[in-house]
Formats: structure tokens, C-alpha cells, sequence
């Protein structure tokens, strides 16, 4: 796919052009958003949105690299998001088996910190560290996800969340340490390889 | 931010390091203090741990394509199309304003004089008509010199006179004074000359004239100057409402269009 061509042609007024970039990216960008945003249904509008604002706003794309670009749309249209549902937050509704009965003891009714028995019993490894990730500041999580979860390096991250670079060290570094105090009780559930010998003797 | 005898600078060092953010001077320093320090070498396994953890996490795939359709565009234009004129309109306004605000205040400080005189008139005219305010009501008394009612100067009597009215006052109460003769006569009626109605006088006011009001109060007066605003604070005044007005739809728009957007 030549990035470029498409891009110039989404310009013309293309739309099947641009739908042509929505597919290159639209993996990554709804990846990046579920980790920012916590929940598939936020994700899909921080995603869709995204994507209509990267198509709003392409006359404005000044060259470069344009995954960067999107990722720094992206980034804005998931703090959007999440005003937005703070703003308005949305209510889970009580799932509901197949025959239509109430499914008990629903997952919202816990208590929002997960114990490390649930975590067991979950055996979800990825929930708790979208838990520890939840709970992280807005430009902590945006960060981090960027550099540690999607695999960008400071530039692009930098670039996206429109700061210096002395900005994403420092709160990459934060975000770090926040998510490792987090973590602390969950590390038994990590598969040997993340293991440390010698965590009892630290 | 200082946890398990690791400074803030020493972990963000850490993490940077992790990723090779160091200068070459800043890692050979860092990489010195690693060798020296088992509490910075546990930091760096647990940093190295949890980046590779966070680096394993699953990749999730879009639950469905976001493409655009034609329809999904041409409404975000139809919406941004309401929302735009609103905005337009409201700075405009409020440019509007400004340069109406900017042009009076340059015409007050090239023009001073009209200015000024404009002000003092205002001035006298908001004096004449504090003082038309505090005046008391004036009832012209009818025959006052006979003594019935009214003051001294109401009677229009010379000063001596009054003294020998007074003076001889208190061995005639009750009686017409027999100074009355000398008495000057009053602009409304010659003295001396009592008229049949003086009989049924009350308060020396005559019933078919009931007295003569000259002045109540300035009240209505000063209200209606009050009203009497120059063109450009009407202007000022719808502009500003304007603005206000066109600003509020704006935004309500905007909340709107972010809601279904």
C-alpha cells in the first residue's frame, strides 16, 4: 500500500481511499484506545471517532510520519472519550443469561479493586494489569499504553501527546512505578519468564 | 517521589536506560552506580519485568471495520454546517462590540470638550434635579396676612412689621391683630379686603383653589432623562445581547453535536 497515494486521494474527496487507510490502522488504533479506555464499548466510539476526525482533519496532515499523526488524533479522541464518560458515566447493565434470567452475582456488584483470589480464579493475568492500567492518571495510561503496550518509541509518543520529550521520560517513569506498585500482588500469576527468583528476598 | 531508597531521579534514569534513552556520559555514570547498588539491580529486573509483561499483553483486534460511509460523512457536515454560522455570527458580534466599545472611547479622548460640556450639562441638569427633588411641596396660603395661617415672608410682611406682629401676638390670641391694616398685602389678594370665604378657610387654604402645587418632585423628570440613553449605549446594549444570545445557541449546539457525535 503506498501511504501516501491513498493519502493524497483521500484528499481529493476519495472515500474508499481513505476507507483503505482505516484498514491499514484501524487494529492498532482500536487496540490502543481498548488499553487507554478500559472497555470495548469505549474503544469503538474513541476509535470511530478518531477516524472521522483523522478524515475531517486530513488537509491539515503536513507530511511526515502519518502513523503519528493518527496515533496523536487518536490519543485526543480517547481524552475526549473519557471526559465525556466521566461527564456522563455509563451504567453497566446486569448481563443477562439466555434464557433472559438475571445472571447473578455480576461482575459490577464487586468491589472495583480485584483481590488476588479473583485474579486466580479469573486466571486472567491481562485483567489485572487493564486493572493497574485503569488506575493510572489519564496522561500516565496514554504513555505508557504508547511506549510499553502498542511499542512506539518517545518520539512518536511525544508527538502524539503533543509534549517534549523530557515530559514522556518522566512520566513514563511514574506511570512505571505506579504500575508496578500495582502489580505487586498479581506477580504470582505471571508465567515463569516474568518471574524473579529473588522477589522474596527484595 | 522517593519508595524503597530509589529516588525519582534514579527510576526515571531506570526506565530510561531500560529503553536507551541515556546519552552515552549519562549511561556509562548510571551503568557504574547499577554495578554498586543491588537495590538499583532488584529496580531494573522489576522494570524489565513489567515492560515485558506490558509488551506481551494481547493485541486486540478491531471488533468490526471502521470504515467511513458517505452517509456517516455528509451528516457530520450537515451538523458541523448548523453549528458553524452560530459561531460565525457570535464573533462577529462580539468584534462588533469591541470596535464599538474601541471607536467610543478614541471619539471621548480626541473630542474632549463636547465631551466634558456634555457632562457638565448632564451634571447640572442631575443637580437642578436633586434639588427639585428635595424641594418641599409649595402651597401658596391664601390671605396670609390676616393672620390665619402662613409665616412670616408668606405674609409678605416687612421685618419690623413681623416683630410688631409678634410681639403684640401674645396679648391678642384669639383676635385679629390691630396691626392688620399695615400690613403689606399679598401678590393674590389686597389686605384688608377679606373675602366672604375667608369664613370657612381650613388651614388658610381657599376650597375652590385648594392651594397651588409648583412643584411636587423631579421624580418623573429624572426618570424619563434616565431613559433617555444616547444611540450608542442602545447599541452597546442590543449588541451585547446579541452576543450573548448567538454564544449560548453555539454552544448548546456544540454539547449537542458532541452527544450524537
Amino acid at each position: 500500500m503506498d501511504e501516501q497515494a491513498l493519502i493524497q486521494a483521500a484528499l481529493q474527496g476519495d472515500i474508499d481511499d481513505f476507507n483503505r487507510l482505516v484498514l491499514a490502522f484501524q487494529d492498532m488504533v482500536y487496540n490502543m484506545a481498548y488499553r487507554v479506555m478500559g472497555e470495548p464499548d469505549a474503544a469503538e466510539d474513541a476509535t470511530q471517532e478518531a477516524f472521522i476526525s483523522v478524515y475531517k482533519k486530513l488537509h491539515t496532515y503536513r507530511g511526515g510520519s502519518f502513523k503519528a499523526w493518527v496515533l496523536r488524533i487518536v490519543t485526543n479522541a480517547c481524552y475526549d472519550e473519557l471526559r465525556r464518560r466521566q461527564r456522563r458515566p455509563v451504567t453497566p447493565l446486569e448481563p443477562e443469561l439466555d434464557d433472559g434470567e438475571l445472571m447473578e452475582s455480576a461482575k459490577w456488584m464487586m468491589d472495583d479493586a480485584p483481590s488476588p483470589e479473583d485474579m486466580l480464579e479469573k486466571a486472567e493475568l491481562d485483567q489485572a494489569i487493564q486493572h493497574c492500567i485503569d488506575e493510572l492518571e489519564e496522561k500516565f495510561r496514554i504513555v505508557v499504553v504508547l511506549v510499553d503496550v502498542v511499542g512506539e518509541d518517545y518520539e512518536t509518543a511525544s508527538a502524539a501527546i503533543q509534549r517534549p520529550l523530557g515530559t514522556v521520560k518522566s512520566r513514563l517513569a511514574r506511570a512505571r512505578k505506579k504500575l508496578q506498585d500495582c502489580l505487586q500482588s498479581f506477580w504470582e500469576l505471571l508465567p515463569s519468564r516474568y518471574r524473579l527468583n529473588n522477589e522474596d528476598s527484595a | 517521589m522517593k519508595r524503597c531508597g530509589i529516588s525519582f531521579k534514579d527510576m526515571s534514569r531506570l526506565s530510561a536506560y531500560i529503553d536507551g534513552y541515556l546519552s552515552e556520559k549519562e549511561r556509562y555514570r548510571f551503568e557504574a552506580r547499577l554495578a554498586g547498588s543491588k537495590e538499583l539491580q532488584l529496580a531494573l529486573i522489576k522494570q524489565k519485568r513489567l515492560k515485558a509483561a506490558l509488551r506481551a499483553l494481547p493485541v486486540k483486534p478491531a471488533p468490526r471495520d471502521f470504515t467511513l460511509s458517505p452517509e456517516m460523512v455528509a451528516q457530520r457536515k450537515a451538523q458541523l454546517n448548523l453549528m458553524l454560522p452560530f459561531r460565525f455570527a457570535a464573533t462577529a458580534a462580539s468584534l462588533l462590540l469591541i470596535a464599538v466599545f474601541a471607536g467610543e472611547l478614541l471619539l471621548g479622548s480626541l473630542f474632549p470638550a463636547p465631551q466634558a460640556s456634555l457632562m457638565v450639562s448632564e451634571a447640572v441638569l442631575s443637580d437642578e434635579a436633586a434639588v427639585v427633588a428635595d424641594e418641599p411641596m409649595i402651597i401658596f396660603w391664601n390671605n396670609p396676612a390676616e393672620g390665619k395661617a402662613g409665616g412670616e415672608e408668606a405674609m409678605g410682611v416687612s421685618d419690623g412689621q413681623a416683630e410688631t406682629i409678634i410681639e403684640a401676638a401674645p396679648q391678642e390670641v384669639g383676635r385679629v391683630p390691630e396691626s392688620e391694616e399695615n400690613a403689606t398685602p399679598t401678590a393674590e389678594e389686597p389686605l384688608g379686603a377679606v373675602s366672604p370665604e375667608a369664613e370657612i378657610l381650613i388651614l388658610g387654604l381657599r376650597p375652590q383653589e385648594g392651594g397651588e402645587v409648583i412643584s411636587q418632585s423631579g421624580s418623573q423628570d429624572l426618570s424619563s432623562k434616565m431613559i433617555d440613553l444616547p444611540l450608542i449605549r442602545w447599541v452597546e446594549i442590543g449588541l451585547g445581547v446579541l452576543v450573548l444570545g448567538l454564544g449560548i445557541t453555539a454552544i448548546i449546539l456544540r454539547s449537542k453535536q458532541r452527544k450524537t457525535g
